[in-house]
């Protein structure tokens, strides 16, 4: 079954190369005309899988940053 | 170490008190994994389950025992140590840090609480320093007292049975028992920071020189670092998750701009009863607060919805504690040489559960039916107390469980404050309170229930 939007592309375009705010990436996919419920689902989905993560800040980022970082 | 001579420190590490390495038989094990197994089997990592830290063993069947919360310590204690031997493979050598001992620190690390938590940690500590409080005599007094941490590394070398009463405890290697000394030095009440928290009590002065002669200073290995480490993060997020679950923790209040201020002085006040307290708490806790509401953004239901197990809710709760888990779990890093704190956390999480763990307490503690709770359950401990005391010295180990008899037969020389609070923290909460009920006769049980076993 397709998930349903945003996609995790979607998501990590958003995130971008240095992370971002979460209230800022919520805006952002809300400014894309998701509903509040679809954009909390996508994230749950998206850090189940690994796509994304909370840095020690606090921030949004792409996986590979994060351990990049920790490592 | 196969293939290569091992070092001396390697050697020092292995070595038992009692046994050597003949002893291990066919064991396909290695002496550090025995040790771990030897934690796990013990009578006292039984009893954890019938213990807790703030509200009683059972209530609800919600909150953690102590039991779960070792649990939890052991897994994050061996990924910590995993994650820094993939990471820091010379620091690691050099530190000699194994991921069985940390994990066998990790599942001792509570065996020496009380049942009750600190209310009788604290009762205990009093009547040992000073039993006349209960009609017993100054000789019969321990001047050091009772701490948690001191009582853990009595019950390892001492008061564990295993061996014959000539082998007393579990025998651990001198690494493994050297990991479980959180704060390792005796009390000394000169001393600001060993008069409040110490990991052993002069009559086990001798085992504990031994565990740390291949130590530097009075700095904690690496191993007992980072199980205090894991201690620190597993009790910060699970109790913030148990008080969650039963709608304690007020988040609209945390998370809004008006509470900030007061959340933030009320942590500084606490900390500024740590001696390292430092001049820009007020400016780290702010900081803190802020990213902890931002890790919070993506997880509405923890802190827009009433909490009744839906599974969307459970779901976020994970993610969101997950999140949290991780972010500590990388925060650390081993010092590249010795002679100094072996192992060195980012200030940044420090400080996050330092407020993760404010949390819990400040909403829990005033809570009014737990100041009552603790206010019998304290009476309960002294009684308990006065009656082994009284009895034990007496010689009337008849009236006393079989299974705790061994404590004053075993252990004549020793003070009687010392004998009485070690039976009376070998209990479990349920044990404490039937026991308190037969002994006090306020409700006789069954006699063939020997309530202890």
């Amino acid at each position: 079954m397709a998930d349903k939007d945003p996609q995790d592309t979607e998501i990590l375009a958003a995130i971008g190369e240095n992370g971002i705010d979460p209230q800022q990436l919520i805006n952002t996919l809300l400014g894309a005309e998701y509903p509040m419920a679809a954009i909390i689902e996508a994230l749950q989905r998206a850090i189940e899988r690994g796509k994304i993560s909370l840095a020690s800040d606090g921030m949004v980022v792409a996986v590979n940053r994060e351990f990049a970082d920790a490592a | 170490m196969a293939g290569e001579e091992e070092s001396s420190l390697e050697t020092a590490r292995k070595s038992r008190c009692y046994s050597d390495a003949t002893a291990s038989g066919l064991d396909q094990r290695d002496e550090f994994a025995r040790d771990r197994d030897r934690i796990l089997y013990c009578s006292a990592f039984h009893r954890l389950a019938g213990i807790t830290q703030i509200v009683r063993a059972g209530e609800l069947d919600i909150f953690h025992t102590r039991q779960q919360h070792t649990y939890k310590v052991a897994q994050i204690g061996r990924r910590l140590a995993e994650h820094r031997l993939s990471e820091q493979p010379e620091a690691a050598k050099l530190h000699g840090l194994h991921p069985e001992v940390v994990e066998a620190a990790c599942l001792a690390h509570d065996l020496g609480h009380p049942p009750f938590g600190h209310a009788a940690e604290t009762e205990l500590d009093r009547l040992v320093c000073d039993p006349t409080t209960v009609d017993g005599i100054k000789e019969d007094a321990a001047p050091d007292g009772y701490e948690g941490n001191a009582q853990t590394f009595r019950i390892l070398t001492k008061l564990a049975v295993r061996y014959s009463k000539d082998n007393p405890g579990l025998d651990l290697t001198r690494a493994t028992l050297a990991a479980t000394l959180k704060y390792p030095w005796l009390r000394d009440q000169s001393i600001d920071k060993k008069r409040s928290k110490w990991s052993a009590y002069a009559s086990e002065e001798a085992d504990f020189k031994w565990a740390r002669a291949h130590c530097s200073g009075e700095f904690k290995t690496a191993e007992a670092e980072l199980m205090d480490w894991a201690d620190d993060i597993a009790y910060s997020v699970h109790d913030l998750e148990d008080f969650h679950r039963v709608g304690i923790i007020p988040w609209s209040e945390i998370i809004s701009e008006d509470s900030r201020e007061t959340i933030i002085n009320g942590v500084v006040k606490s900390w500024k009863k740590d001696p390292s307290y430092p001049a820009d708490g007020p400016r780290r806790m702010k900081a803190a607060l802020e990213r902890i509401i931002r890790k919070l953004v993506m997880f509405p239901t923890v802190t827009k919805e009433v909490y009744n197990g839906a599974r969307e809710q459970r779901r976020q709760l994970r993610n969101f504690t997950s999140q949290l888990i991780g972010n500590y779990v990388r925060a650390v890093s081993l010092a590249s040489d010795l002679g100094a704190a072996a192992v060195l956390i980012h200030d940044d999480a420090v400080d996050e559960v330092r407020l993760l763990k404010y949390f819990a307490r400040y909403y829990v503690i005033g809570l009014p039916a737990l100041h009552a709770q603790q206010y019998g359950q304290k009476k309960i401990i002294r009684d308990l107390f006065k009656i082994f005391l009284s009895e034990g010295k007496a010689g009337n180990l008849a009236l006393f469980p079989a299974r705790l008899r061994y404590i004053w037969e075993d252990n004549s020389d020793e003070k009687g404050a010392r004998l009485a609070a070690d039976c009376v923290a070998s209990l479990t909460e349920n044990e404490a309170y039937q026991l308190h009920h037969r002994l006090t006769g306020t409700e006789s049980g069954l006699v063939l229930d020997p309530i202890v076993r």
